[in-house]
Formats: structure tokens, sequence, C-alpha cells
């Protein structure tokens, strides 16, 4: 069953070189990871293992030094600032650890915002916005400013953010990093119940208790690929 | 305190950067407010060099229909004195020439003719031997001469045997009798060359004349009798002259006005202009320091929190910070000085005419920084470093206090920045509308048709005064001569002579007659101005005649007398005719019993400038300077004035027209020689000065205001740098961020053309004296200057925009 399902994301040999005064740090040394579709996956490793720059790399923030990086059918690692900008925008949805929401917008307008940069009607955008936010359960506060939310409602207005655009695939960078215990929890289980509903998630933790929560857990370390786990269903 | 002096270098060392931005911008609004209040200073404060100058007064007479006070006749000038009790003395000056010869070179002076009452009036003691006398006053005892400063260092060699030795002056032995110390000129306004002063002496024919105005009078008033006072007694001495001497005095009033506004009054609203343009200057750079500072409080909060909770007070705080603030205006306010040391030679060698007296900035030889000054640049330095210290200061402590009990301040300190932006904008558009209008108006001028073509004319004036040639047919003789001789010289076209050259020399007017038309009723008459030329002067200035002839060789005495009249006189005295119609008609000097000749009009040609360059010639008959008739009626002249047209430049002629007068006679100096476009460049050298001025500050003021704009959207990318790296990340394209920025900028933007718009339709009505054709509320520059200054806005909002557009997001979703 699993070997039917339809690749969606596939890296070869993604190697991340950064040259700072003549010193090159490796941050990715010849990476090879396939991700299916509907895929749960964990990414996992000590700080400075090259997590978040594989997961910049995924999210078309940054490029690749060598290697291939194919998203769908088509290979994106060369692509202009502009088109990698607008399969930001379509096909990827970014979870944060600090969630980052724009102080000065309300929660509707936060979770609007990506739908804005596709030039989507506003009725087509209201209608996305409300869907995204009844998922997280956060319909009742859209016109609160995200310093009137806890954190854990940040998180969730920020899942609803990424959820709104109908992406490929939802990238998490330690979701719950920012968290209380209860409120990461909370969280996790948003991530599992998206993921029940077919949702495609890559995410980044360094906590073995939320990565058991994936399908499958890659280890890094130094830049390497050392362990990949499958979590039992 | 001085801990906190010792913190503030030690902070302003720490960031270089910062303080070289706001030491430069300081030096240069406060250099400018200091080489400008210089010559404020120098020219609107400071008392005249006399006694008690707030005392003295200008009395002159006033036409009660309207135009400028002039000058008064003798008898008129003996009554005021006579009559008046507010005064404790009372002089009358006249403009007099004369040649020094006698000791090489022969040098035509510039003098004045004085009542002995003068020198007691000014309150100026000689600094070698004495003033003038009363009895000196008398015909017979009136050679004697009291020279400035200059002209003894000059002529005499400061030597001081030459008090009792005598000088030839128009031929005549003149005693000197005293030096005027160096500091002394007089008069301060009208004839601001004169070099010596000579006894006023009247023959009785003259001391009796009620015409033939040439009097300018200078008054002291009595201790506590003020100029309303003296005005209101005046009043009633006109109108008793008036009942008196109706002929002369109907209509008549005096002017009496204080010497200081006489001598500045013209000047007065254009230096307030000038001192107001870079006050505003200083305003929009106190407006963009204090957005730095905030921009670095907002650095410094965390700094400021510490102290806070180590028990510093807010007081304590604010102090140190406005210590800060402080000695940067002080540093700000000596690169200043600096730069004003440097620039007030500067504005000086702007001043400065190629010899126009009557249209130099007055006071011009007294203009210096003193310690009036200094103190100035000392309290507007101090001021200012309050001025742009004080919110910052306030709002980082605020901020910092707030910020440690865990909120925000940051959407109250955009909203100081922007106001800061807000009011820099609408400063920098009332000064750029207040340039452009005053540029308008410059570029109206320099429209003007003077009536005459400027290019490669020369003009030098020959005295003759005192010489062989003083007297009719010598006189006319040697000018005769000199022309053909100019005429011949190689690049010469064609030379002419004329008394007085238009825009740089005088202006004489005189009662006239037209042959059939009605005498005039009492108390009014029909005036024009006079000038004499020679054939030619018309094809010399490049002149236009709209109908008839030029003067030839055949108009001389013998011939039948004629005359040369204007388009104004035409217009005024003959409103239904042609030019063409006019020839024939005839016309004399003087009231139509007087027993002058009448002269045919010959010719009429289009108005040429008279005395000022932006008022409307007045009527003027030429009259042909080889017939006689003049010469009764005006006195023969004492000088002549050379036009020269040549095929190319005409300075290179100087030389040679100075070499055919030395050889007719050597003693015969030639002076005022200039260029036509020399004259009309001192003519308008007011308002270029002015529109120059104006323009550099408005210049100045809008690429502060600029850099204000730059630094706060500057501010706001770095502070939204990860507001940014989220909006890429969430596909944001570049555009999208560049027209956030952009977008940014426009709300202080257009609160400050609102702003700036209302100030400037209020406020340049204040510039409408200074303007030449066009309204204060030009709707042109009104409707340019906004789009102008918003694309300048467009630009400097542009670069931080396209910097914003450009960040990394993977750097700045890292930014704290």
């Amino acid at each position: 069953m699993e070997e039917t399902r339809k690749s969606l994301l596939r890296l070869d040999a993604v190697t991340k070189v950064f040259v700072t005064d003549e010193v090159e740090t490796h941050a990715l040394a010849g990476i090879h990871m396939d991700l299916k579709a509907g895929e749960y996956v964990s990414i996992s490793g000590p700080s400075g293992c090259g997590k978040s720059t594989l997961l910049a790399i995924l999210g078309l923030l940054d490029s690749p030094s060598h290697g291939s990086y194919v998203l769908g059918e088509r290979p994106v690692q060369g692509l202009k600032h502009s088109e990698r900008a607008r399969i930001r925008n379509r096909e990827i949805g970014f979870i944060f650890q600090a969630f980052n929401l724009i102080g000065d917008l309300t929660v509707y307008e936060n979770v609007e915002l990506p739908l804005t940069y596709r030039g989507m009607p506003g009725a087509e955008r209201k209608k996305r916005v409300m869907e995204a936010l009844e998922k997280v359960g956060m319909v009742h506060r859209v016109k609160h400013y995200p310093s009137q939310l806890s954190g854990g409602q940040q998180q969730r207005v920020a899942v609803a953010r990424a959820l709104g655009g109908d992406p490929l695939i939802l990238l998490a960078d330690e979701p719950t990093g920012n968290l209380d215990s209860a409120n990461g929890e909370a969280v996790m289980d948003l991530l599992r119940e998206l993921h029940r509903n077919g949702s495609t998630i890559c995410m980044v933790t360094h906590d073995p208790r939320y990565a058991k929560h994936a399908d499958r857990t890659i280890h890094l370390f130094d830049g390497r690929i050392v362990q990949e786990t499958v979590e039992a269903a | 305190m001085w801990n906190d002096i010792r913190i503030g270098i030690r902070a302003l060392l720490r960031y270089p950067g910062f303080t070289a931005v706001a030491v430069l911008t300081l030096a240069l609004a406060i250099g400018a407010n200091t080489a400008i209040f210089t010559v404020v200073n120098s020219v609107l404060l400071r008392p005249l060099r006399y006694q008690e100058p707030e005392r003295i007064a200008v009395l002159l007479d006033q036409n009660l229909r309207g135009g400028d006070p002039g000058p008064v006749s003798p008898a008129n000038f003996a009554d005021w004195r006579k009559q008046s009790q507010s005064f404790e003395h009372m002089a009358a000056t006249e403009m007099w020439g004369a040649t020094l010869t006698g000791q090489d070179p022969a040098e035509s002076l510039n003098g004045l003719r004085v009542s002995a009452s003068l020198f007691p009036i000014l309150g100026v003691n000689p600094a070698l031997g004495r003033v003038l006398r009363e009895e000196e006053e008398e015909p017979g005892r009136h050679r004697v001469v009291v020279l400035s400063h200059g002209l003894w260092q000059r002529r005499f060699g400061g030597d001081a045997a030459t008090v009792g030795a005598t000088m030839r002056l128009n031929g005549e032995a003149y005693t000197v009798v005293g030096v005027m110390p160096p500091e002394f000129h007089f008069p301060p306004f009208w004839a601001t060359q004169a070099e010596m002063w000579v006894p006023l002496a009247f023959d009785p024919e003259r001391a009796a004349s009620r015409g033939g105005n040439s009097l300018r009078v200078f008054a002291r008033l009595k201790a506590g009798v003020s100029l309303r006072q003296a005005r209101a007694e005046m009043t009633a001495i006109a109108q008793r002259l008036e009942r008196a001497y109706p002929d002369a005095n109907t209509g008549r009033g005096i002017s009496v006005e204080g010497l200081h506004d006489k001598v500045v009054g013209n000047v007065r609203r254009a230096l307030q202009v000038l001192l107001a343009a870079v006050g505003l200057v200083l305003l929009i750079a106190c407006a963009n320091l204090a957005n730095l500072l905030l921009s670095r409080a907002a650095g410094r909060r965390k700094e400021i929190a510490v102290r806070i909770a180590l028990g510093a007070s807010r007081i304590r705080l604010v102090r140190q910070l406005l210590t800060e603030s402080a000695l940067l205006a002080l540093l700000g306010g000596g690169a200043g000085l600096l730069l004003a040391v440097w620039g007030t030679p500067a504005l000086l060698a702007l001043l400065a005419t190629h010899g126009g007296a009557r249209t130099a900035m007055p006071r011009l030889q007294e203009i210096s920084m003193d310690g009036r000054v200094l103190l100035f640049t000392l309290a507007a330095s101090l001021l200012t470093g309050v001025l742009f210290g004080l919110a910052p200061a306030l709002h980082a402590v605020r901020s910092a206090a707030v910020q440690s009990r865990g909120t925000s301040a940051d959407r109250r300190s955009g909203r100081l920045r922007n106001a800061l932006v807000s009011a820099e904008f609408a400063l920098a558009l009332l000064l750029l509308i207040s340039a452009v209008l005053m540029i308008r108006s410059f570029h109206r001028l320099q429209q003007v048709d003077p009536g005459f073509r400027v290019e490669n004319v020369l003009a030098a004036q020959v005295s003759v005064r005192g010489s062989a040639f003083a007297e009719g047919p010598a006189q006319m003789n040697l000018f005769r001569q000199l022309l053909a001789r100019v005429e011949a010289l190689p690049g010469v076209r064609s030379a002419a002579l004329v008394n007085h050259l238009p825009l740089a020399g005088d202006l004489w007017g005189a009662t006239v007659s037209i042959e059939g038309r009605p005498e005039p009723a009492p108390g009014e008459r029909l005036a024009a101005a006079y000038r004499v030329i020679t054939p030619d002067y018309f094809r010399t200035m490049g002149g236009t005649l709209l109908s008839g002839r030029d003067f030839t060789q055949a108009d001389t005495d013998g011939a039948p007398p004629v005359a040369i009249v204007n388009e104004a006189m035409l217009r005024r005295y003959w409103p239904s005719l042609t030019p063409s119609d006019v020839l024939g008609k005839r016309v004399k000097l003087g009231a139509s019993g007087s027993p002058n000749p009448w002269s045919s009009v010959v010719g009429v040609v289009k108005n040429i400038k008279q005395m000022q360059w932006a008022v409307e010639a007045y009527p003027e008959i030429y009259l042909s300077y080889f017939q006689q008739p003049w010469h009764e009626f005006g006195g023969t002249p004492g000088y002549m004035t050379v036009v020269v047209r040549a095929a190319a430049r005409p300075e290179n002629l100087a030389a040679a027209l100075r070499g055919e007068v030395a050889s007719l006679d050597r003693n015969l100096p030639v002076s005022e020689a200039a260029t036509l476009e020399q004259v009309v460049a001192d003519a308008v050298h007011q308002p270029r000065f002015h529109t120059l001025l104006l323009n550099l500050f408005s210049w100045l003021a809008v690429g502060l205001a600029a850099l204000g704009l730059y630094g706060v959207l500057s501010f706001a990318v770095t502070a939204r740098l990860k507001e940014f790296g989220i909006r890429m990340a969430l596909g944001a394209q570049r555009a999208n961020v560049l027209r956030l920025v952009m977008r940014q900028s426009i709300p202080p933007l257009l609160i400050g053309l609102a702003a700036g718009l209302t100030a400037a339709f209020v406020l340049t009505r204040l510039l409408s004296g200074l303007l030449y054709g066009v309204e204060a509320t030009d709707p042109w520059t009104f409707g340019s200057v906004p789009p102008f200054l918003t694309a300048v806005a467009a630009l400097a909002a542009w670069i931080p925009a396209r910097r914003a557009s450009k960040i990394d997001p993977v750097r700045a979703l890292q930014e704290e």
C-alpha cells in the first residue's frame, strides 16, 4: 500500500555549504530523501545537525549547493526568486517554532495573508480563511491580535494560516518549541488530525516524544542522514 | 553633571557614524543660520554707527497722492528748519561730485554738500582736525572739505599734515579741515559712495527757490520727542506751507522716517524671509536628528531598562540623554560656526555688485561677526540640542520602562517618527514653494525688456569738472573729438554720449510743458524725466525708434530745437495719438511761461529702463547734447557717459577708451567703466541674491527631509525584517514587499504635503513684496512642487524598500 503512493518530493545528493571568511561549513552532505503524498515525516537530530537547513531547502527558502530537488513532478532547485515565491505560496505551508504571526494584523488577516499574494478574490479568501480557522478551532478569535492570544492559540492560528492555501505539504519547524507541554500536546494532536485527513507533513523536532507521532523519523547528524525509523502503525 | 558629560562623550564615540551624520546635519543647518544671522545682525539689528542713532530721522518731500518720498527744495528746507520744534538740529544734504586734480592720477570723487549741523546730528567726532562750521555755509567761505578715512589713506597716504593742506576739486582749492574715523560712512543709503563732505552753500537765488528739489534732510529728535510727535508737527508745517506757497506745495506732505528704517526698509522683508528660511532648515534638521535619536534609543532600550532596574530615576536618565544631545548640538554648532566663518565672506562676495551702490545691500561694509552672532550660535545650538533631544529622551525612558513590564511601545514610537517626517515634508514644501516662486519671479525679471540690447556695450563716465573743458563750446568740442576717436577704434561699431546711463546713473526730472495743452491746476504739473544724448545713442544702446528719426549731427545750436520722447510720454500726454502723429508736436522743459524754447518732437522711442529694473519707465524726453537750450535749463554737465557698442567683448575697449581720453587731456578722469551686462546684473542683484539663497536653503531642506524619510523607513525596514521574512516564507513576491514599504511612506508624506500646502498658501503672501510678475499663490508653483516633492519622497522610500525586498528570508526569520 505504502509503495503505491505517489512521491511528493525527492532530494538526491543534496548538499549545502556555507562559506564565511573562507571557511566552508557543510550543513548538509549528500542527502537523499523521498516523501510520499499523505506521509507524516519527522526530522530529528541534535542542534546544528542541519535540520533547519534541510527544512529551509524543502520550503524553497534556501537553495541546495549541489544535488537535485523535485517537488511534485518538477525540479525546483534552479528556479527564479519569483517562481520559488509562487511555489511557496501555493504548494507549501509553513508552521514555525516562534509562530511568526504578524503583530499588526488580526487573526483573520494573518490567515488571509498568503491568499492575498495569490490575487484570490475576497469572497474565496474569506471562505478559505474561515474553513482553516474552523479546522483549528479559532473561529471565535478572528478579530483578535496575536498579542491577545496564548502561545497555543497563536500556534493554532499559524497552523490555520499554513492550511488556508491548501498546500501540497506542511513544513513544521519545532512547532512545539515555544509551548508548554499541554499546549504542545494539543498542537501535536492537531497535526495528527490533519495527517489523518490526508495532509502531508514534514516536521523538524528534537523531541523524541513528538517525533513518534510521525510515520517515519529521519535522523540527521553532521548534515547526513544516519538513520530512518518507521514507527509502528 | 561632569559624569553625564563623560558618559555622553563616550556614547558619541561609540557610534561614530551616527555622530558624524548628526554633526554634519547640524553644522549645515547652524552654519547657514549663523551666516544669515551675521547679515541680519549687521544690517537690521546692529545700531547705525552714529550717536544715539534711534533719534536720527530722515525728512523728505511726500506727494500725498502717492509715490516714494523725494528730495526737497532749499526754501522748503529752510522753512522746515525754522518752524519745527521737535528737532535739536536739522541738516540738508545734496549729492556732489568733483574731480580731484593737482595730483596724479586725476580722479572723479563722490561727495556730499552738507549743512554743518549734520555732524552734531550724527554725533561722530573726526579722527583728525575738525568738522564743518556753520559760517562755512556762506558762499565764498565754503571751500573747506572733510575727508573720509579711506580717501585720506588712498590719496594722501594717511599723512596727518593733510589737515590744513589744500586739494584741488573741480579746479578750485579746498582746505582739508578734518578726516573722519575709518568706521564712519555717510550717508548710509542713497549715495553710499561719498568720500568727502563740503559745506552746502546756497547763493540767495537758490536759497529762495521752491523748485529744483535736490536736498535730503536729516534731523536729530529732541530727547523725549517721538517720531510720531515729529510727524504730527511736520504735517502741520506742510499744511502751512501749502497755504503760503500753493504753487509748489499743493498736495505735498513731509515724510518723517527713522534713519535706520530708511536705510534697511527695502531689504528688511527679504532678510527676514531668508532668516525664516534657514530657521525652517534648522527645524527640519532637528526633526531629522530627533528621528535618528529615536532609532538609536530603540537600540538602547535594553541598556536603559537595565539602568532603570538598577534604580536610575527617569529624570536622571532624561538628563543623561539630553546631555548627549546637547554635546552633539555643541559639536554641530562649533562646526557650523566654522562653516559660517568660511561662508560669510562667500555671502559677502555674492552681495558685492560691480559698482551699483544703489542696488547694493545697505551697510554691506559693516557686515561682520560679533559677540551677538556667537551668542546666537551658542543659543541656537543649545536650543537645537533640547529640541531634537527631549522627545526622544522622554520616549526612550518611557518605552524602556514599558518594555521592562513586558509590552511594546513601538507603535507610539512609529507615530512620533511619522509625525516628524510629516513636519519635515511640510516645512520642505513651504520652503520649496517659496523658492520656486522666487525663481519664477526672477525669471520674469530676467525676461523684462529693458528697451536696449545689453550685449557688447561698454559705458564709462568722463568727468570734465574743473578742467579747461568744463563749459559750453569747449566741452562740446572735446566730446566731439572723443567720439570721433572712439568710433575710429578697431572693433567699435558705434559710440554716443548720454548724461546719465540707464539703470546706473542718476535720473533728472523736470516740469514740462506741451504746446496746446491747458495749464495744469495749482499743485499739479506735467513732469517728465529728461536725458541728454548725442546722435547714434539709440543705435549704440540697441534702442528701438517707433517713429521719426534719431538726432543727427545737424541738430546743433543753430538748428531748430528738437526732442525725442519715449512711449510712456506718448501714452501719458497724447493717449489718443500714434507714434507718427506725435511727430512735430512741441514740448519744452519748465513751465509754459518759462523762457526756454520749444522743441519739436522728431522721434518716438520704445521705453528704456530708467532707475530701476522692475519699475515701468516714466515719461521721458531726450534732448540733443549739441543744442544749447538744455544747458541753460539744467546747467552744463560736469561729466558725460560714453557708450560704445563693440563687435565683440566690450571689456577690451576700456583701456583704449581711457587712452583716448588721456590723449585729449590726462587730467580728465574716466570712472565707472562697466559693460551693460554688468549694469543689468547690478540692477537685478538683490532679487538674484535672495533667489539664490532661498534656493540653496530649500534644496538643503528637501535633502534633509528626504534623508529623514529614508532614515525612518530604513529603521522601519530593520525593525520589520522578521515580518518581511515571514511574508516571503508565505509566498510574498519581492514586489509585494517593495510596495508594502513604499506604502508606509504615504501617510506621513500626505499629511506633510497637506500641512505644507496650507502653510505655504498662508505664508507665501509675506513674499508678495519680493515677487515680480508672479502671484504669491501662483497655481503653477502650487501645482508642480508637491508632485516633485512626492517624487523625491518616492526615491527616498525606494532605497530602503528595495533593501527590504532583497532580504534573505532565512536570515530574516532568525532575527530576534
